[in-house]
Parts: structure tokens; sequence; C-alpha cells
């Protein structure tokens, strides 16, 4: 939903950005906002709908999950433990317990750990948020230098620079991990191998986390530049007299940074996922393993809080990647609602 | 008068000396500079208390931190605990305990019956999402030092389940503090006796104990007294096996857990010193489902047992590290005796008895893939596996199974599930092979394997298999306080599965510890756990 915004960037380069008086500017960022936090909602309860739904088709009772261990259970074991977890009540009356629960906050205890939901996901958030932010800073920097120094330089650059860029997506980020790992910690010891203390602790884990976003981004970027620079408007940049570095960075890049956009909108939200694997490999607390633990275990309330988290995320993200066009590229800011705002 | 001032003088000078020389001669590592040791484990507990919910990776942790009532050895016998004597009633319903005088807890309260008492008050408490073991009848406090506890019915194996984690005693300022979210959620909210203190938990990644410098209640069969040798412990959280070899071989962990079978030689060979001991309880066996599918047939079981060469599985899966096990009762799981041998050798790897069974079963025809048929349908085995509790290459065990069942025309597929999935296609009978392994320093949990009243969802019955003497034999082993009697039964109990063929023993697992070749002092419980740091020390 957030992209359909500049799901197509308009032909015409001629269109200018619309004068708004200040004054509206505010209302409109305010609509903006408002909009944006209706669809939050939305979009938290859709999520929760639908986690819900799926839980409760998937085979199996969560009262056996939770008393599995003991070696023997009377009927009376099991309807202490159903009604201590409400789990003897209608489907119906769980669903709307569970969604009056969410509107304010509140998204119910963890069936293993015991305490609420939202802290668990608090607590694992600013290990995975380092994480994956200093991933993608990476993969970035990676991506632009890739396609900077390849772009437009004869088949030569552009073979190292395709074969560097599948290699980085093809190769599992596990088994880079351990490569990482068995130089880089075991034989010389320079990083820690596991746990999450401070910044030398994450150099590792966001190097392996970024090569496969690095390989993508940069193959966009780069296939992108190539094509920009045969573009006439590049040749008319050339002819009055712009140095190559200029044309490349002012001219070239910012055409090829858009489709960039979107798909790194798209990866964030599915870094969530990515860092089970690196998370469980270098050992580091955070919202992947939590997930990774919850779906073993049939936690059904992290699981669901980690869905929900999921997809606000993600729409916090897209709107930002929307934003960004709008910054990056002024032909959108005529289609768009916040024209002004900006 | 002179001389004996002087020597009034010299008296205690000389004494001071003695005393130091003694505390020099006698120094306990402890008394040295800091010792830090780190140990790797592979399971991060998802809940500390061992009352909420027990597993490997809580018993691991809580053991440093609170000591237990009544200990076990690693022969199985009893000394005390936080008890310093017990006595039963005639029939062995009502026990007394009597507490010692001189255990603090690490708040520095000191050990009341009220605190015991406050400890299982939990489990039957209102609104208490902890389940009270079906022995527990009543408890209370008789007086500061002197507890009692009424069962439900005579337990047998009543000592040995105090001696578990599974009943901590925390002090009573903390059971008001943390309520059992906290104490799940939080092992700082854990304020016991231990001879550890954990004092730093970082979610995903570790937790560090200190010593409990009071410590002077460790167990009797320790290798020393007073506070643990070690300063300070600190456990990492490292789920990946090749992640903790590394860690291990580049220096940076002293000790670290579930070493792979397959990676032993090479660890040992790199000047690592490997430490083990064999689990007691049930070790990994394939229960096979005795009332549904083809494994209903008796004959089947027994041709699916003789076409697998178990030995050579086990021994190419674990290279000699492990035991294939005979029948489903580790050799030293107490009461004593109750291991029946005779049950070695009693049958054998014979492709050819499988395939007479096979056809007296009814399968004589082949079909296009090799595999036999009757009346036209396969002979087919669902193997279901709980994913989360694959651990020991156990995945591998069932591929090898699978190929050598291939020869004998068995086609055997494997289903990888969810816990949740596979507890409910247990619970429905909607299966032919499981595989599991349940570790209790007793062979009760052996009896809740077999009895006839214990039919998943109802208990770990995952045979399905009942009949009269089960019935009769499973709640007597369980309840006599005969311990000559109760072997007995487990043997009778051990050759009527084998008979039956209803559960298939594959192997004796051990935990593999690993550690660098200055730590000695690594103990294991007598489930076969590593779980007592108490007595390692690092040497210089």
């Amino acid at each position: 939903m957030a992209n359909t915004l500049i799901a197509s960037p308009p032909a015409t380069e001629t269109s200018t950005p619309a004068q708004v008086p200040a004054s509206s500017n505010a209302r409109l960022v305010l609509r903006f906002a408002g909009a944006r936090a209706i669809d939050i909602v939305l979009v938290m309860v859709a999520a929760a709908t639908l986690s819900f739904v799926t839980l409760q088709l998937m085979p199996g009772n969560p009262v056996d999950t939770l008393l599995r261990g003991t070696f023997e259970i009377t009927p009376e074991m099991r309807q202490d433990v159903a009604v201590a977890y409400g789990l003897d009540d209608p489907v119906w009356l769980q669903y709307i317990h569970y969604i009056g629960g969410l509107l304010t906050g509140d998204l119910g205890i963890s069936y293993q750990q015991r305490k609420p939901v939202t802290e668990i996901i608090a607590t694992a958030l600013p290990p995975t948020a380092a994480l994956t932010g200093l991933a993608m800073g990476i993969a970035i920097v990676f991506a632009l230098v890739g396609a900077l120094v390849s772009a437009g330089r004869g088949r030569v650059a552009r073979f190292v620079a395709q074969g560097l860029e599948l290699i980085a997506i093809a190769v599992p980020s596990f088994w880079i991990g351990l490569i990482l790992l068995s130089v880089f910690a075991f034989t010389i010891p320079l990083f820690p191998s596991t746990g999450a203390d401070g910044f030398s602790s994450l150099v590792l884990p966001a190097l392996t986390l970024s090569l496969p976003l690095a390989g993508v981004l940069g193959q966009i970027l780069r296939e992108r530049l190539d094509e920009t620079l045969e573009q006439p408007h590049t040749l008319t940049a050339r002819t009055r007299g712009a140095s190559p570095a200029r044309v490349r960075v002012r001219h070239g890049l910012r055409h090829s940074v858009i489709p960039a956009l979107t798909v790194s909108g798209a990866i964030i939200g599915s870094l969530l996922v990515g860092t089970t694997v690196i998370e469980t490999l270098f050992s580091r607390p955070g919202v992947g393993r939590v997930l990774l633990n919850a779906v073993m275990s049939k936690d059904a309330p992290v699981i669901m809080g980690v869905v929900i988290f999921s997809a606000i995320v993600f729409l916090i993200v897209n709107t930002i990647v929307d934003v960004l066009y709008l910054i990056v590229d002024p032909r959108t800011r005529a289609q768009s609602e916040v024209v002004g705002a900006w | 008068m002179k001389r004996r001032i002087a020597l009034a003088a010299v008296l205690p000078a000389a004494l001071l000396l003695a005393s130091c020389a003694g505390g020099g001669a006698g120094a306990t590592p402890s008394a040295e500079a800091s010792t830090r040791f780190v140990y790797l484990s592979d399971l991060e507990p998802n809940c500390f208390d061992t009352a909420a919910y027990k597993n490997l990776a809580n018993y691991n942790v809580i053991r440093q931190i609170v000591d237990p009532l009544v200990r076990q050895d690693a022969e199985g016998t009893f000394y005390p605990g936080l008890a310093s004597a017990w006595e039963s009633n005639e029939d062995g319903t009502v026990w007394t305990f009597t507490l010692r005088d001189d255990v603090t807890f690490h708040d520095g309260e000191a050990l009341t019956a009220e605190a015991v008492q406050a400890s299982f008050a939990r489990f039957v408490a209102e609104g208490s999402t902890l389940s009270a073991p079906r022995w527990y009848g009543s408890s209370q406090a008789i007086d500061d030092q002197t507890w009692e506890l009424t069962l439900a019915q005579p337990t047998a194996n009543i000592l040995q389940q105090l001696s578990n984690p599974d009943y901590p005693v925390f002090s009573l300022a903390s059971l008001e503090e943390y309520d059992d979210g906290d104490r799940c959620a939080d092992p700082l909210a854990l304020v016991g006796t231990g001879p550890f203190v954990p004092v730093e938990y970082d979610q995903g990644a570790k937790l560090i104990l200190e010593r409990n410098e009071d410590y002077e209640w460790g167990p009797e069969f320790a290798e020393h007294t007073g506070p643990a040798y070690l300063s300070e412990v600190e456990i990492q959280f490292v789920p990946e096996a090749q992640v903790r070899i590394g860690a291990l071989t580049s220096g940076s962990a002293d000790a670290i857990a579930s070493l792979p079978p397959l990676n032993a030689d090479a660890v040992e060979g790199a000047g690592f010193v490997l430490a083990s001991a064999p689990a007691t309880g049930v070790p990994f066996v394939a229960p096979l489902n005795t009332t549904d599918g083809p494994t209903a047939d008796v004959r089947v079981r027994q041709a699916l047992r003789a076409a697998v060469d178990w030995d050579a599985v086990v021994e190419t899966i674990y290279k000699g590290r492990y035991d294939r096990a005979w029948t489903p009762l580790a050799p030293t799981t107490a009461p004593a005796g109750s291991y029946n041998d005779d049950v070695e050798g009693s049958y054998s790897f014979d492709v050819d008895e499988a395939a007479s069974l096979l056809a007296e079963a009814g399968y004589t025809e082949t079909d296009a893939d090799g595999y036999l048929t009757k009346d036209g349908g396969r002979l087919v085995l669902r193997w279901i596996t709980d994913a989360s509790d694959i651990r020991d290459q156990r995945d591998v065990v069932a591929e090898a199974v699978q190929a050598q069942a291939r020869e004998a025309g068995i086609e055997i597929t494997i289903e990888q599930l969810d816990t949740s999935a596979y507890l409910d296609r247990v619970a429905s009978s909607d299966y032919e092979i499981v595989a599991e392994s349940w570790g209790q320093s007793d062979a009760a949990v052996f009896g809740s394997a077999t009895n006839p009243k214990g039919i998943a969802p109802n208990g770990i019955n995952y045979s399905r298999y009942g009949d009269e003497d089960l019935a009769a034999w499973v709640p007597e082993a369980a309840s006599s306080p005969d311990p000559e009697r109760r072997a007995e039964l487990y043997r009778l109990i051990q050759d009527r599965v084998n008979e039956q063929a209803s559960i298939i023993p594959i192997y004796i697992q051990s935990f593999l510890v690993a550690a660098k070749d200055n730590v000695s002092g690594i103990a294991f419980d007598p489930v076969g756990y590593p779980t007592a740091f108490y007595d390692v020390q690092l040497a210089n």
C-alpha cells in the first residue's frame, strides 16, 4: 500500500513542484501523519487477525506444549493449565480479548517465558536494530562504491562486479558467517565470536548480514547507472562540461537510487527473518532469535507479537521510503499529496 | 614467673604462625586470586524457574544457584542437602525433614521451614501457572527447622524427586518480592542457597555467576568443602556447535557443552580434555505405535527391529562415543539391579528373519520401487519428530534407519514437525514411529513410558502398549518402598517390552563436555548432565 504512491514515476521531466502556502503545510503533514496512524492500526488488527487464525488452524493444543517435559499428566493438570492461560475460553472470546489487549498496547503473556510479550520484544529490539542498521549501512556503502566504480567501465569491470554481487547473493550467510568467524574470531582474534557487548561484537554479524544485501543493491544500482549513463541527459551534462565524477554522482546516481530505495524498503522488512540465522550463529540476543524460539515451542503470544511488530516496522520503513522518494526525485512531488510539506 | 610471661607472649605468636602455615599449606584455590570460568552452553533456558518448566537448559543453570533438600550422587545414594535428616511413616506417605540450621540464602536470610513451605506453596497457590506434582498432597512447617510433606500417594522415588531441581527452595523475602513470571524470565530473581549467585543476565547472550563466599553446605560427596574454587562463572549461550568448538580451540572459552561425537576425536587430538557421564532414565529409544497402523502387528515391530543393524548405526554416527542400547532403561539407573542384562543379545540384525516375519504378517508382494505390499498397500511407517528437539544428530539416526529399512522393503517416511503439531500427532495416535529420551535418575520414568494409564496425551507411553501385567507392575514399582522389589518389577517390564518390541532401544546418550587441559572437577549429576561447577578448578 505504501509504495503505490510512486509505483510509476511520471514520464515528464517538466512538472514543477506546486507552490503551497506555508500555513497549509503543517495541516498537510498532520493529515499525512494521521492517515499513516490509521494505516498502522488497520495493519496491526489485520496482522493480529491473520496470525490468530493461522495459529488456530495449525494442529496442536497449546496445553500439550505447556506440559511437555512432565512425565505424568492428569486431566486435572491439563484443566489447570488451560484455565491459567485462558485457553478454556471459546476461541471467539480469546480473539476478542486479544484484539482488546492489542488496542491498549498489551500483546499478552508469553507461554514459555511468562512475561509480557511487549517487554520481550522491547528487550530484543535494540541489538536487532543495531545489527540491521549497521548491516544496511555497510550494504549501502558497498553497493554505492561498487556501482560507482564499475558502471560504464567496460566488460571486465562489469564482469568482476557482477561476479562479486552474485557470490554475495548466492552464498548462504550462514557459511559466510562461519568463514568470518574462523578467520577474524578464532584464527586472528580481532572480534569476539559471541554476545552483544559493544561495537566490536557487532562487526562480524553486521558484515555477514550486509553482504547479500550489498549484492542485491549493488546489482540494481549498477544496472540502472549503466543505463542512465547512456541517456541523452547525461550526454547533455557532459557537453556542459560536468566532470565525470559529477556526472556519475549528481546525474547518474540520482536516477539509479529510486529502484534501490524501493528494494531497500522491502529488504528491511525481511531482515527481521534474516537476522534469525545471524543471531543464532553469533549467539546474539535479538528479535530473530525470539521468533525462532517462539515458533519452535509454539509460543503463540510471542509469534503473534513479532508478526504484528514486523508489520508495523514494515509500514514505518515504507513511509520513510516514500518520503525519501520525494527528496531524491523532484518529479514525484507533483503527484504527491504531501507535496507542500517538502 | 618471667619465663611464664615470656611463654604466654610467645604462644599466641606461635599459634598465629602455625595457623598461617596451615592456611598456606591447605590454601584452597578459592583463597587465591580471582578465577573466572567461561562455559559455553548450547541451550539457553526459555524459563529459568525449574518449578515451571523442566528441561536440560534450566537444570544446568539452577543447579548452581539452588540446593535441593536431598542430594543424590552418581551411584544413586542419597545424602543430606538442605535437609540434614529425614524419616517417613510406615507406609511412606508422610515425610519429615530436619533442615540444616547453618544455611543462608544469597540475600542473607536464614533457611527456615517457613521458606521451604512457601517455596512449595507456589505450586498450589490460587491462580498459579505451576503444576503441582502428582504425589503432592500437602505440607507444613512444624517448627523453624522441621518441614513435613504428606504425599497424595506412596511414591517410591520421592527422595529422588526432591533431589531434582524441580522443587527449588527460595528465600521468603524473594518469594514476596518476585512473582513466578519474574523467576521464569530473570535468573536474578532466583534467590537460593547454592554455591553461585547470579549477578548479571544478558538475554540471548550470557549469564554471570559469582561465588557464594558463605557456602559451607556443599555435597558430602564433593571433592572439597567450603566455597567453590571459581570466583566467577560466565555461561554464554552459543547454539552453534562449530562456534563453540572454535571458541574453545581459539582460547576464548574454558569449556564447552554438547560436543558433537563426530568432533570428539579432533578436539581431543588438539589437546583438550573430554568429560562425560552416561545418562540415566530412558535412553534414546523409538516407541512404536502398538495400537494403530502397520506397527499394531507385533511381527512388523519385530521385523523392523531385526531389519536394522543398530550396532552399525550407532557406531557410524557416534564414533564409539555412545553405547548402543538394548532396553529402554539406561544401565546405571537406580534402583540398583533394575537394568535387565538378559535382554542384551536377545535379538540380532537378521534380514532373513525380518523378511519371514513380514511375510507372516501378510507383506508378500513387492511393488515397482522395491517396497513390500499387502493387499496392494505399501508398507509405510511414518516416523514423526519434534524439530525443536533435534540434537545429537538424531535426525541422522532416523535417516540411517530409513536407509536400512529400505533394504528390507520397509518404507520409512520422516516428518519433522513443530512441537505442538508433534504432540498433537502423538496424542491422536497418528504415527508409527516416534523417538525420545527421558532423563531421570530413577527407573520410575521408564515406568511412566510403559504405563498403560499414561498413554499419550496422559503421559509418555508413546508406544501405547498396555496389558494386565503392566497395569499391575508399573504402579507397584512406582510406589513400593522396597528397592529390590522395584528392581525386579522393572526387569519384568523390560522383558515384556522386549517380547513385544513395543519400544526399540537405540543408544545411551552421554553428555560430552570439552575443556582446556587445565580444567578439572567438572561434575555430572545423576541424570548425566554436567551441572555442578562447585568442584571445578583451573590449574595455572
